[in-house]
């Protein structure tokens, strides 16, 4: 009898551990993101003999519905991306011409960064798409922090096969995340640094995206202007509205 | 004339050092462009003979916000050529005109035997853009294609996939007036003075349903009438495209239809796969005895010459400043095979190389033989 209560037990404790995990992640993902948000950031590449930066403006809302402006290099000025719940649209400016993409060049490099298309455009969502588990906790930049493990649910089509977040007790920031491929390799490490306030909120505004075995290659993104929460009727998000962006 | 090529030597000196970060301009007033310079290599079948062309080649784009609603747009295009093509094409200037434009709005401020330079207004329009409505008048581009090699519902500005150096299309003198129904539905109504041949008024709906984009294009073309329906979605995760237009008879000519289907996918290694197919009902479908025959003059009803044509391309990103593309063309009536492989390079973020090649193959009495072939080296500084 105290062995099936000791056996509900453990259940019950994984069990509220695991949906602990779903909400700290959801915490962490509604911070960062907002119900709304419109931002303005650098991405900066890093290869060992050169590197690019570009400057866009970014609008989401929700998990659904996102857009990005590219502002600088010239050459790429105008051009932009829509996503609509699972469908992407490229507006390319120079040819008047809006591309939908095929939904296999989501795990593709964005704009030969080293985030991919999903990375940008969020078509997999960190909350929906994942089974979370508790596993631990660690300290990071000084700040007390969960680690969460994130399996993909199998009927979504997300690129890794596994992520390991860890997200700040305090203020439910990620600041570091592994992400591994089918073949459980690490492929990628981001880490989140310069926490400052953003539009009332605590939250990193630079994250650095490292390829494993690359040596002297990164991608960093700097957020150097962030609203939340402002209204943005769905409207915004068509392809109508991405022609004519500024 | 003196005065003309110093007006535009000094702009395009003057604009890009305007158009840096420190730029003091009215804050309505947008300016961004390129000059390009393009070498081209023209041999025959045996690579003996060389025919050579430079085209120095600049962009001005203007765009002035007067208001929230209000854009004006003007796009203007020059070009300078030299080389033996120029010396060995009779009245070289005289083809510089985009056909489908109604009003005469070019210049050919240099015409000798050596050398010809061409400036064109490409756009100059006024755009009001409020809430769901969007108007447009003036010349500008019209672009209904939904593929990416070609486009049967471009009724307005069709182009040859050929000319790569082009990336803009040429544009039209008409208005077209928008209107968004919902976020992904919407419906326009466009109007074009098609210079010589006439003019072209066709309205299109677009929705978007089952995860594809799907338009309905009816309208003039012309002296005729014309119907037509695209869309682009996915058959799992591959992108599944296509376009189809009909042109119901008229006086003197018969009806017909073009179609193109197209599929893309991107595999795990970062290759990307494109292929593409295209009927032209009216096009050649056998073999000619002269490449003469073969009119690479292309418009809206006949977007190549032959009737079946078949295209792969594959593309693939090296690093993520150089990336190499194989396109490989076929018209089994005709037996016209085209090769088109090219390598791109981001020399400086605002500089880029491409090193590109076209060869022509094409049966000819009989015998599957080489044409002629073409190299092209294009250096491009955006600004």
């Amino acid at each position: 009898m105290s062995l099936l209560f000791f056996c509900m037990a453990i259940c019950f404790s994984t069990i509220l551990k695991d949906q602990n995990a779903a909400e700290i992640v959801q915490k962490a993902d509604q911070k960062m993101r907002g119900s709304t948000m419109q931002a303005e950031m650098s991405i900066k590449t890093t290869r060992p003999t050169w590197s690019r930066e570009m400057k866009c403006k970014v609008w989401t809302k929700g998990n659904s519905l996102s857009m990005i402006l590219i502002q600088s290099p010239a050459r790429d000025k105008g051009i932009s991306f829509l996503k609509r719940n699972k469908e992407v649209w490229n507006w390319l400016p120079a040819l008047e011409r809006s591309i939908k993409l095929p939904p296999s060049m989501m795990s593709q490099s964005w704009m030969g960064t080293d985030f991919t298309n999903d990375d940008l455009v969020k078509e997999s969502s960190i909350v929906e798409d994942y089974v979370h588990t508790l596993k631990g906790d660690t300290v990071i930049q000084n700040r007390e922090c969960y680690i969460i493990q994130m399996i993909p649910r199998p009927e979504t089509a997300v690129v890794w096969s596994k992520v390991i977040v860890c997200i700040d007790k305090k203020d439910f920031m990620e600041l570091h995340s592994r992400f591994y491929d089918e073949e459980g390799e690490l492929v990628n490490t981001m880490n989140g640094y310069d926490v400052k306030m953003m539009d009332g909120r605590l939250i990193p505004t630079r994250f650095e995206m490292i390829p494993t075995g690359k040596k002297g290659q990164k991608t960093e993104m700097i957020y150097w202007f962030i609203k939340y929460n402002r209204p943005i009727p769905d409207e915004f998000f068509s392809t109508e509205k991405m022609k004519a962006l500024t | 004339m003196k005065k003309l090529m110093l007006l535009f030597f000094c702009i395009t000196v003057q604009i890009p050092s305007l158009a840096q970060d420190s730029l003091i301009l009215p804050k309505q007033l947008e300016v961004d462009g390129y000059i390009k310079n393009l070498q081209s290599l023209n041999f025959d079948r045996t690579f003996k003979n060389l025919i050579t062309l430079n085209l120095l080649h600049n962009r001005l784009n203007f765009k002035w916000k007067s208001s929230e609603h209000f854009i004006a747009v003007t796009e203007l295009r020059t070009r300078v050529f030299w080389g033996e093509e120029v010396k060995q094409t009779p009245g070289f200037a005289s083809l510089l005109r985009n056909e489908i434009e109604k009003i005469n709005l070019q210049t050919t401020w240099i015409d000798n035997e050596s050398l010809v330079a061409h400036t064109n207004v490409e756009r100059l329009y006024l755009d009001y853009r409020k809430n769901n409505l969007n108007v447009r008048l003036g010349r500008q581009r019209i672009n209904w294609g939904v593929t990416g090699t070609w486009n049967p519902n471009d009724i307005f500005n069709a182009y040859n996939f050929l000319d790569f150096d082009y990336e803009e299309r040429s544009g039209v003198d008409g208005g077209k007036v928008h209107l968004d129904i919902r976020p992904l539905s919407s419906t326009e109504i466009a109007y074009s003075f098609s210079g010589k041949k006439g003019s072209v008024a066709a309205i299109r709906y677009s929705l978007n349903k089952w995860n594809y984009d799907m338009q309905l294009i009816t309208g003039w073309y012309n002296d005729r009438l014309t119907a037509g329906l695209g869309w682009a979605g996915y058959i799992k995760d591959a992108g599944f495209k296509g376009e189809t237009q009909y042109y119901f008879a008229a006086k003197n000519t018969a009806s017909h239809i073009n179609l193109t289907l197209e599929g893309d996918y991107m595999l795990k290694n970062g290759w990307y796969l494109n292929a593409g197919f295209l009927l032209n009902q009216e096009g050649l479908n056998k073999p000619v005895s002269n490449w003469e025959d073969i009119n690479l003059k292309l418009s809206s009803e006949n977007l190549m010459p032959t009737k079946w044509n078949f295209i792969l391309t594959t593309a693939k990103e090296l690093n993520p400043l150089l990336s190499a593309n194989v396109g490989v063309l076929y018209a089994p009536g005709t037996e016209l095979l085209i090769l088109l492989p090219s390598f791109n390079y981001n020399m400086s973020p605002n500089l880029d190389v491409n090193l590109l090649g076209q060869s022509f193959f094409a049966s000819l009495n009989g015998n599957m033989e080489a044409v002629n072939h073409h190299f092209f080296l294009r250096v491009k500084w955006s600004f």
